[in-house]
């Protein structure tokens, strides 16, 4: 009989604990949490993507701050791709979620979003769950945000093969003279009498760098007149990729010009890939053999002032060029002749003549006069508040 | 080992900053120690990263595993990707030599050819979108902020009211002057070629003093590091 009293009292405390909790969390919610969510495949994505909207419908003073959380595949913690903390401004709100952050195999082809909503507390915290959605999104074949990129990319493909066959047929073209380059005789010729070598750095970029490819294209017709003069020319390189093509592209100067027992493989070096112990070899360098000339043209960074300063140092005519905006200054203040950003690209057409590049130089041309009409016709048409062109040709 | 590392690295890093230092007076034994030093450990661990981060995770262990999961395309993928890479080698022969233009020529054209778009996006299309409308999205030409710096005639909306303006005239200038196909002697090249060169010299202007004044704060930061934290010779940083 007492076991019996004993458990009817454990049962009792048990049930009433039960109805404390929920009387509690009653307490905590006297309300019913409201709103609108949805989930939706992003697109013209790789699938990786979905926008969620959440508009609250619980006044300010009920609910002040909900949680967002958004999961892949399935609720759970280990699926978790992002959360946010939404204070109720009694307003839509919207989030463009990556389903790609915490997954280990990448680009699956579909996937599966889920997004759920909790009323918050002041701390941060979830506290109750109250809306859930979910959403499959798949990976598009074309992305039609970029379909204004691909146009004038054809269209820019489309000058280029035009060019280049008229240029292939004998039509000449007009490029303009470029001061730097003009400088380019007088700086070999300046070396040669004083009879130090030549110094070509053709940049830290990399190969994915339009500049280091442009500084690849210079770099031949320089190397065919420093062979006239049978000068020694040093091409200290980053990159052993570049080094590579620097090696090839300074032996077929040599071979052009009928010397190829001038060239020597050692001259065209690699230093080391780290960007700083590069500028410091490169300036002990130009310390100890004193270059007649130095040619500084490609991608530069941080370094582009230690190596003009120091060749400024030591008396050598400098012909500088890159594209990058922040390092044209330094150049500018201690070269003799810098390329501006695209004359860079222009140098290698105007020295070699090569119909491949001149043409590609008059589409690149071409395409900036049709740039411009835009731009007038778009600045135009927005004075009006008509957008067609910023919305469907320059977007964003 | 607190003494290595509270003492006897942090004094090597001030002797070579000193060093390196000493180049501003001259080239001297000192600087080349410093100078070859750095090198010698910056391709020493550039091989190190290079087996350790690409070779053993990206190629060696891939090709073990894809093969023992029996995914043998996926696994000859790889190694076609490895046999080009070696074919570096071959510029050890000048008989072999030129197998090497293989990998060269995929990589300069897979490059070139990755980079046309995003160029064309971040370089042109949001350049050209930027100088017409402003981040608020507004014309850039708003002929209304002059109506309200007539009103109301004060520095800020004088600025308001030109600097869109200017950075169209800007644009529209200096993208001339990077025309080639043209003489100089051009009417337009030559009437838009001043005041294109005076918005360059302007904008390098700036962009000098700003990498000017990071590169002072890099060498206070040093400086910071001899007298302060390794010397206590000033107690407050600079």
């Amino acid at each position: 009989m007492k076991r019996f009293v004993y458990i009817l009292v454990i049962i009792s405390l048990l049930f009433s604990a039960g109805f404390a909790e929920e009387a509690e969390n009653n307490n905590e919610l006297d309300f019913t949490p409201k709103g609108k969510l949805e989930i939706k495949d992003k697109g013209n994505d790789d699938g990786t993507g979905v926008n969620v909207f959440f508009r609250p419908q619980n006044k300010p003073e009920e609910v002040k701050y909900y949680l967002l959380r958004v999961y892949y595949k399935s609720v759970s913690e280990d699926n978790l791709a992002a959360q946010y903390r939404i204070e109720n401004k009694d307003r839509r709100y919207k989030f463009n979620v990556s389903l790609q952050k915490r997954r280990k195999h990448p680009y699956p082809n579909s996937r599966k979003g889920v997004a759920r909503v909790y009323v918050s507390n002041e701390k941060g915290e979830a506290v109750k769950a109250f809306l859930t959605e979910s959403t499959n999104t798949s990976a598009s074949w074309f992305n039609i945000n970029k379909l204004s990129a691909f146009m004038g990319v054809l269209l820019f493909l489309l000058f280029v093969y035009i060019f280049i066959k008229q240029a292939r047929r004998g039509v000449e073209f007009f490029i303009r003279k470029i001061p730097g380059l003009e400088e380019l005789d007088n700086a070999v010729g300046r070396a040669t009498e004083l009879g130090k070598p030549i110094y070509y750095i053709p940049g830290i970029g990399t190969t994915s760098r339009i500049a280091t490819l442009a500084s690849l294209n210079i770099l031949a017709p320089v190397t065919r007149k420093v062979a006239k003069f049978a000068t020694p020319l040093k091409v200290p390189n980053r990159d052993p990729v570049v080094m590579s093509i620097a090696q090839d592209v300074v032996k077929e100067g040599y071979m052009a010009e009928g010397r190829p027992d001038l060239f020597n493989s050692n001259d065209v070096f690699f230093l080391t890939r780290q960007q700083f112990a590069f500028a410091g070899a490169v300036s002990g360098l130009f310390k100890r053999e004193k270059p007649g000339a130095v040619f500084l043209l490609g991608k530069f960074y941080a370094e582009s002032l230690i190596f003009a300063e120091t060749a400024n140092d030591v008396g050598a005519i400098q012909i500088a060029g890159t594209d990058s905006v922040s390092q044209i200054p330094f150049f500018i203040a201690a070269c003799d002749y810098t390329l501006i950003g695209e004359e860079l690209f222009a140098a290698s057409g105007y020295l070699s003549g090569d119909p491949l590049i001149v043409g590609t130089m008059k589409a690149q041309d071409y395409l900036k006069a049709i740039l411009i009409v835009l731009l007038f016709i778009g600045i135009i048409l927005n004075i009006f508040d008509i957008d067609i062109i910023t919305k469907y040709i320059l977007q964003r | 080992m607190g003494f290595i590392s509270t003492v006897f690295w942090p004094t090597i890093a001030v002797i070579l900053s000193l060093t390196v230092y000493s180049f501003l007076w001259k080239d001297n034994f000192l600087y080349k120690v410093a100078e070859h030093l750095f090198i010698g450990v910056t391709v020493g661990y550039t091989i190190g990263s290079a087996w350790n981060q690409i070779i053993i995770p990206k190629l060696v262990e891939p090709v073990i595993r894809n093969f023992s999961d029996g995914k043998y395309l996926l696994a000859f993928w790889l190694i076609i990707g490895g046999v080009l890479g070696m074919f570096y080698f071959s510029r050890f022969s000048e008989k072999t030599s030129w197998l090497s233009r293989y990998p060269i020529a995929i990589t300069v054209g897979f490059y070139a050819g990755y980079s046309i778009v995003p160029i064309w996006i971040s370089y042109v299309s949001k350049q050209f979108h930027a100088t017409i409308l402003n981040p608020a999205g507004e014309p850039m030409l708003n002929f209304k902020l002059f109506n309200v710096f007539f009103s109301n005639p004060t520095y800020a909306n004088l600025l308001k009211a030109l600097n869109g303006p200017l950075i169209v005239i800007g644009v529209i200038i200096v993208l001339i002057y990077f025309f080639f196909s043209f003489k100089n002697d051009n009417f337009i090249i030559k009437t838009s070629r001043t005041p294109a060169l005076v918005y360059l010299m302007l904008g390098f202007g700036g962009a000098f003093g700003y990498t000017f004044m990071a590169r002072i704060s890099l060498f206070i930061g040093r400086m910071n590091f001899i007298f302060s934290d390794w010397i206590g010779l000033i107690k407050n940083s600079l």
